[in-house]
Order: structure tokens, then C-alpha cells, then sequence
């Protein structure tokens, strides 16, 4: 048994050694990872080879965050993975694979192997594994590569690094199984590949509107919470204020917020909160102010309700398909911590830690209410929602996805006559 | 026709009873095949296309599955993983990667078949001497003629060392050369007390190499034996005479009057598809002993292949003044019996190649 898989597999390292493409992402890869080396960085900004390109940002940085280490692992995570292996490399080796189970089952090679004493099963599922070799070679000789980058030019011996090799030969199994599939249906290369293409689009658009979902949600979430806040500090501002000597009412926020760009709308925002401060609404605004954040709250809620269904549903669509990007999210979450990651957005949006005020117009009518939304709270809220997927729960229903396309193809592939 | 004595043991390497196969698009490709294969025969299976030849070898080796099968195959059934590891299969048509080398190759098949790394590496230089290919050992096989991965795909069906080897149309593309090659394997695999089934359409081929035969016709086995004893009713002596005949005359008088007393006519003729030549309808009839005779023209005919019975036609035709120009035995070729397989014996006329659609038999 040892003997027959380790010679499919023998056979699938030689089929993949004969096709150029695979010699062509390899030295790709490869310069990606010179390229990778020659990148170095400052306190002031990023070195390419001999010349420096200042980053503002860096100085907005803690000490601790800019260290060649997690700079390094931070690019290592955006363009080696993220853009290099996650989609170039990828559908190179589409390219590269997809004629392997078409070949496989010409006729006059097919009937080969079958009148062998091997069960189909076992034959189709080592053939459709060595179809992983191309992944599993490309992306361990990468990340050697980048370990050693990261060791040497960033001084920072990271072994965590090596988990891109799994996590991304999953990644790429959830595709290469609908190829797989594909390829065995259709007989043909070209529709095996066109069709994969098509199906990981769909799995990006899926994954795409679930995300969208999830951050519409977040926001809503984020809403009810400030509405509620607002509520909670009204009401305890309304209790405390003095009941007749009320100054001047600031003007509404309706009034000082119009709709417009956002630049108009943070600068009307910032009068408003100047003018809070140097006088505090009356007794008798906060009234009104308060009655109007509670009529808001069930529209919030509402609205709340209704994209949490929405997402659910979207949600539900995701659970059943193979999840391409939060498989790759876990490489991410495995390698930089999501604080390093917040302090690195905030710095990114220039340390500002003012709340942004967001029109709340509930059904789209009515008078223009603000409620303040911190856009970067809801960045945090998506990611730890996110976050709080499982590895068992992405891994575990990708595989299920997995299992039962693979499970599809070899009862074709063992009920089929050739 | 070989005619060497394999060692037969009796025991049957293949047996199979009523074996049937009907494709999607209700094609009946096999109808109740039953065959008998002895261990050490080198067999031929012949048959014109689309007879179900390569459809039952399939089956024998699990790449189709038979709508009905009863059977064993080196005392297993149909299907055993254990009795697979014990066959070599070349297929019709195969198809090798072309990014391997010929050792490669037999190492690839020869792992599948389960043969340890010790015995494929032994085994493979080896067989590509046995084959003639020793020159190209690590050559690709995309650089290989057609010949040479015929040749090549004889010493992947051996790389198991199998006491059963299904061969379909090795000789398929391969020269002359190679033809007398690849016959010299099947000989020295017969030596080694090898059983060969082996399909081809190269009739010649078969008759030089095979013990015995069987003829598949439209998902029959028609008929299945040693080659004489297929041939034997078919075997007879021809007399060719000086023609003494008037234009008027079909045959000469004398002649039937040479043949011994007791001789009379048998009605209708015998069929012609044996090689008898066609014409005038040429008088037959029965010998006092039983054979069946012919005159048709200045030839006669007796259908025996005892030459003792022909010594009293010859002296009653010497008697009579006839002269005899040649006497010789005919023993009907495998091209013979094929055509007599194949021909509708209702009409005369070659049964159309291709299996039997099940509507064509539902018809009235």
C-alpha cells in the first residue's frame, strides 16, 4: 500500500518537475523573497536597497511596534501572502495542476493504473494529493526563504512562519478539489481550470458580501450602542443639571451637522463639540435631546435586526463554503497580534482618537439626528467578531466542503466507466 | 499455426460464464460471453470491431463493470485485488507519461503492481533487454516511436512477474521486425509456463503464436478450441486434374464415374465460405465412407485429412485415364474460420461490424 501511494506520489513530484510553469513561480518566488530582503527599515521610514522612502506614520508609532522583526512579518503577511501566494502563485498553480486529474483519466492511461491492484478510491484521493505537491513545495521553499530573510535582515528567528505551509496547502485544497471534481466531470483542462476560476470568484464574492455584512452589522451594533450611551449620559446629565438657570441651548446637532462631504461634517462635528464645552446644554435641550435618542432606539434596533438577518443568512451561505480568505486570516492572526494590528491602524489614521460623527437617519427620512460612531471601533468590532471564529470552525467547515466535493469525485471516479 | 505443445495443466486460468455488458444507450457489447482459459495457453481471442473483445478484457481487468458476471480469474473473482497483482495488462491504445523515462516507467506500473523496490529495479533493465529497448533505458518515452512504446508497454504488463498476461493488439504500429520480436516473447513466455491472452485483429499473427482461440462476433463467443479443432471439418484434399471437359460441360463424366462404388449425390451444396471456390454450382456428394466429395471443373475435393482414404480416388482416376496434375491437403487458414464467423450463414454476406443494439433485437 506504502509502496503504490509513495510512487503516485513519486509520479506526481515528476509530472510536476517536467512542466516549466513550475520552475517559472519558483524563481518567481524566489525573486519575491530578494525583493523581500532588499527591503529594510528606519525610524523615519522604509530602505530599498541603498535609498529611504520616509513613512510618516512610523513616528506615530510606539518604539515597540517598529522592529525589523514585525515589520518584516508584517510585509511577509500583506505581499508574500496576501498578494503573492494568495492570489498570483494561486492561480499559477491552477494553471499548473489542472490538466492532472484530465490526464489522469485519458483513455490509455487510465485503464494503466486502474486494471492495478489498487482501490479507485485510494487511487483518485493520492493522485488528487500529489495534485498538492505543487502548493506544498512552492510554498515550503518560500517560506524558508522568507524565515531566513526574516532571521537575517530582521533578526527575528520566527518558526511561526513555517504555519503558512499548512494553512496555505489548505487554502489551496478547498480550490484544487473543485478542480479536481471539475476536471473529472468535464474531462477537460481548460473547463476544469475556467470553472475553478469561477467558483473561487464566487467564494471571494460570498466571502466579500459576508464581510460587508458583518461590518453594515458591526456598525448598527456600534449605533445602538452609542444611542444607548447617549441615553445613559443624558439621563444622568439631566438628573444632575440645576432645574432654572439653564444657559443658552447650543444649536441642534441637526442644524450644525448638514449633510455633505465628510470633511464639512467632521468640521461641524468639531465646532459643535467646542461649543458643548464651553456651555453645557440646558436642562430643558437635554430633555429634548434625550426624548430624541429614545425615539431613535428602537429604530436602531430595528435597523440592527434586520442587517443581523441579513448577515446570518449571508453567514449561513459562508459556513457550507470553503472559507478561502478567513483560512488565510488565520496565518495572520497566527503571526501579529490583533493590538499590534489596532495600534498600527490608529497610527495609520493619524492618532486621532475624536469620534467621528455619522448621520443616523432612520428609513432615510425624518430630521438628520448624529450619533457618534467611531469607525475605527468598528474596525475592532468586525476583527473581533472575526477573531472570534474558531480555527476549528473555518478549518473544520472548509474541510467539510472539502470532503464532500472529494467524496462527489471519487464516487463518480470509482462508479465511472473508462 | 503453432503447434507446440504448451504445458496444459487443465486448470483454468480464466473462467467465465455468461458475461454481459450493456453501455448506457442500452448497447449490448457483450451477451453471455463463456470462455475457458487453460493455465499456459497462449490464447487468441479474435473478432471483428466492435465484437466485445476489448470490452471483456476490460472486464477482466476492472476498468468496466460487467452487468453480469459469473466467474473467476486465477481462481478468484472477477475483481480480486490479489489475483490483479498477478496479471499484466497491456491495454489498446495506452498511453504512457510522456515525461518518464522507459525505466521510470516499469517502475511506476511495476509499484502499482505492488512489486518491491528490489525486484523493479532487477526486473526493469531486463525486460527493456527482453524488449529490445536497452538502448533506451533512460531515454523519455515522449521520444519513443509507436513501436517502440508497444514494445514498452509489453515489459510494463511483465514488470509483476504475472502468470497471466492480457494482451490487447500488442502488435498494433509495430514492424515487421518488431512483430517477429514481440511473437519471440509470447514464445518465451509460453516457455515459461506463462499464460497469454492475447487480442488482435492480425489474424496471421495469432495463428503463429496461439494454442488456442476463441471468436467473438457481435458479443458472442462463437466458437472457441485449438485451431484443428476448428479447422477440423474443414480439413480436405484437393485433386487437380487435366481438364478433359466439353464446353458443355460443367465437370467431366469420367471423374464421377473414378469414384468408388457406392458414392451418391448430396443435396443442396455446402456452403462455399471455406475457401471453396464459387461459379457454376459443382456436384457433391458422399463417399461409401461417409466424406463429403466435390467436382467442380477439373478440381475434386474429399473432405478428410487421411491421405489412406484418398489412395482409391487416386487409382479409380488413373484408371480412368485421368491425368493428375497436383494432390494437396487444405487445411483452412484462421482467415478461413474468422470469415465463417463473421459471415451470415442465411445470407452469405459479412455480418456488419459493431456491437448489438438491444432494439435490433426486440424487433420482429
Amino acid at each position: 500500500m506504502i509502496t503504490q501511494s509513495w510512487a503516485i506520489f513519486l509520479d506526481g513530484y515528476r509530472e510536476l518537475n517536467a512542466k516549466k510553469l513550475f520552475w517559472f513561480v519558483l524563481a518567481i518566488s524566489l525573486l519575491v523573497v530578494l525583493a523581500f530582503a532588499g527591503l529594510g527599515i528606519t525610524r523615519t521610514g522604509i530602505t530599498v536597497l541603498w535609498w529611504e522612502i520616509p513613512v510618516q506614520m512610523f513616528s506615530r508609532l510606539p518604539p515597540d511596534m517598529l522592529t525589523p522583526g514585525k515589520f518584516y512579518k508584517f510585509v511577509f503577511l500583506q505581499f508574500g501572502i496576501a498578494l503573492w501566494l494568495s492570489w498570483i502563485a494561486t492561480v499559477l498553480a491552477l494553471v499548473s495542476t489542472a490538466s492532472i486529474i484530465p490526464d489522469f483519466i485519458q483513455g490509455g492511461a487510465v485503464e494503466l493504473t486502474l486494471s492495478k491492484p489498487i482501490g479507485r478510491a485510494r487511487l483518485f484521493l493520492t493522485k488528487y494529493l500529489s495534485g498538492l505537491l505543487f502548493v506544498l513545495l512552492q510554498v515550503s521553499l518560500f517560506t524558508l526563504a522568507s524565515f531566513l530573510v526574516i532571521g537575517v535582515r530582521g533578526g527575528a528567528w520566527e518558526p511561526g512562519l513555517f504555519w503558512s505551509i499548512p494553512i496555505m496547502t489548505l487554502f489551496f485544497s478547498y480550490l484544487y478539489s473543485v478542480c479536481a471534481l471539475l476536471g473529472l466531470l468535464t474531462r477537460s483542462t481548460i473547463a476544469a481550470l475556467l470553472l475553478t476560476l469561477l467558483c473561487w470568484t464566487g467564494l471571494f464574492a460570498v466571502n466579500s458580501l459576508e464581510s460587508i455584512f458583518l461590518f453594515v452589522r458591526a456598525n448598527y451594533e456600534e449605533r445602538v450602542v452609542a444611542v444607548e450611551r447617549d441615553i445613559q449620559r443624558l439621563e444622568r446629565d439631566l438628573a444632575s443639571a440645576p432645574a432654572d438657570d439653564a444657559p443658552p441651548a447650543p444649536p441642534p446637532p441637526s442644524s450644525i451637522a448638514p449633510d455633505g462631504a465628510k470633511g464639512g461634517l467632521l468640521s461641524t462635528v468639531t465646532d459643535a463639540l467646542k461649543n458643548s464645552l464651553r456651555a453645557p446644554p440646558g436642562r430643558e435641550d437635554m430633555a429634548r435631546r434625550l426624548e430624541q435618542r429614545k425615539g431613535l432606539l428602537p429604530l436602531a434596533r430595528q435597523d440592527l435586526a434586520r442587517w443581523t438577518h441579513v448577515h446570518e443568512i449571508s453567514l449561513g451561505v459562508k459556513t457550507v463554503l470553503p472559507k478561502t480568505q478567513d483560512t488565510i486570516e488565520l496565518l495572520r492572526r497566527t503571526l501579529v497580534r490583533t493590538a499590534d494590528l489596532n495600534a498600527f491602524e490608529n497610527a495609520n489614521d493619524g492618532g486621532d482618537d475624536a469620534e467621528v460623527d455619522f448621520q443616523f437617519r432612520p428609513n432615510g427620512s425624518g430630521p438628520g439626528t448624529d450619533v457618534r460612531v467611531d469607525p475605527r471601533r468598528i474596525g475592532q468590532r468586525v476583527r473581533s467578531l472575526q477573531d472570534s471564529r474558531s480555527a476549528a470552525w473555518v478549518i473544520g467547515t472548509s474541510l467539510g466542503f472539502e470532503f464532500v466535493v472529494l467524496g462527489l469525485a471519487c464516487w463518480i471516479f470509482c462508479r465511472r466507466e473508462f | 499455426m503453432n503447434l507446440g505443445v504448451a504445458a496444459h495443466t487443465g486448470e483454468l486460468v480464466i473462467d467465465l460464464e455468461n458475461v454481459e455488458k450493456t453501455y448506457k444507450g442500452r448497447i449490448r457489447a457483450l451477451r453471455g460471453v463463456s470462455m475457458r482459459v487453460e493455465r499456459g495457453a497462449v490464447f487468441g481471442l479474435l473478432g471483428p470491431n466492435g465484437a466485445g473483445k476489448s470490452t471483456l478484457v476490460k472486464i477482466l481487468m476492472t476498468v468496466i463493470r460487467a452487468s453480469k458476471c459469473r466467474g473467476t480469474m486465477l481462481g478468484s473473482p472477477i475483481g480480486n485485488k490479489n489475483a490483479l497483482a498477478r496479471v499484466g495488462y497491456l491495454p489498446e491504445h495506452h498511453r504512457f507519461p510522456e515525461y518518464l523515462t522507459a525505466r521510470q516507467v516499469l517502475d511506476f506500473y511495476g509499484a502499482l503492481a505492488r512489486v518491491g523496490r528490489s525486484d523493479r529495479r532487477s526486473r526493469a533493465p531486463e525486460l527493456l533487454d527482453l524488449v529490445g529497448l536497452a538502448e533506451w533505458t533512460d531515454k523519455r518515452v515522449r521520444q519513443f516511436s509507436k513501436g517502440m512504446r508497444q514494445r514498452l508497454g509489453i515489459a510494463q504488463a511483465l514488470m509483476n512477474n504475472p502468470d497471466l498476461v492480457l494482451l490487447d493488439e500488442p502488435t498494433d504500429g509495430v514492424d515487421p521486425v518488431g512483430r517477429r520480436d514481440i511473437r519471440n516473447v509470447l514464445s518465451h513466455l509460453r516457455d515459461q509456463g506463462k499464460t497469454v491472452l492475447l487480442n488482435s485483429h492480425l489474424l496471421s499473427e495469432l495463428e503463429m503464436v496461439c494454442d488456442r482461440v476463441a471468436i467473438m462476433v457481435q458479443g458472442l463467443v462463437t466458437s472457441q478450441g485449438t485451431i484443428n479443432e476448428l479447422t477440423e471439418g474443414d480439413r480436405r484434399f484437393e485433386i487437380e486434374l487435366a481438364d478433359s471437359r466439353t464446353p458443355d460441360q460443367p465437370f467431366s463424366a469420367d471423374l464421377l464415374a473414378a469414384l468408388p462404388p457406392g458414392t451418391r449425390p448430396a443435396m443442396p451444396a455446402a456452403p462455399t465460405s471455406t475457401g471453396a471456390p464459387t461459379g457454376p454450382a459443382p456436384w457433391t456428394g458422399l463417399l461409401p465412407t461417409g466424406e463429403r466429395v466435390s467436382i467442380e471443373s477439373a478440381m475434386l475435393r474429399v473432405w478428410t485429412d487421411d491421405p489412406a482414404r484418398m489412395q482409391p480416388i487416386l487409382d479409380g482416376l488413373r484408371a480412368r485415364g485421368q491425368v493428375i496434375r497436383a494432390m494437396r491437403p487444405i487445411r483452412p487458414s484462421l482467415e478461413d474460420l474468422f470469415m465463417r464467423a463473421v459471415t451470415d450463414p442465411a445470407t452469405g454476406e459479412v455480418l456488419r461490424p459493431g456491437a448489438a443494439p438491444t432494439r435490433t433485437e426486440n424487433r420482429p
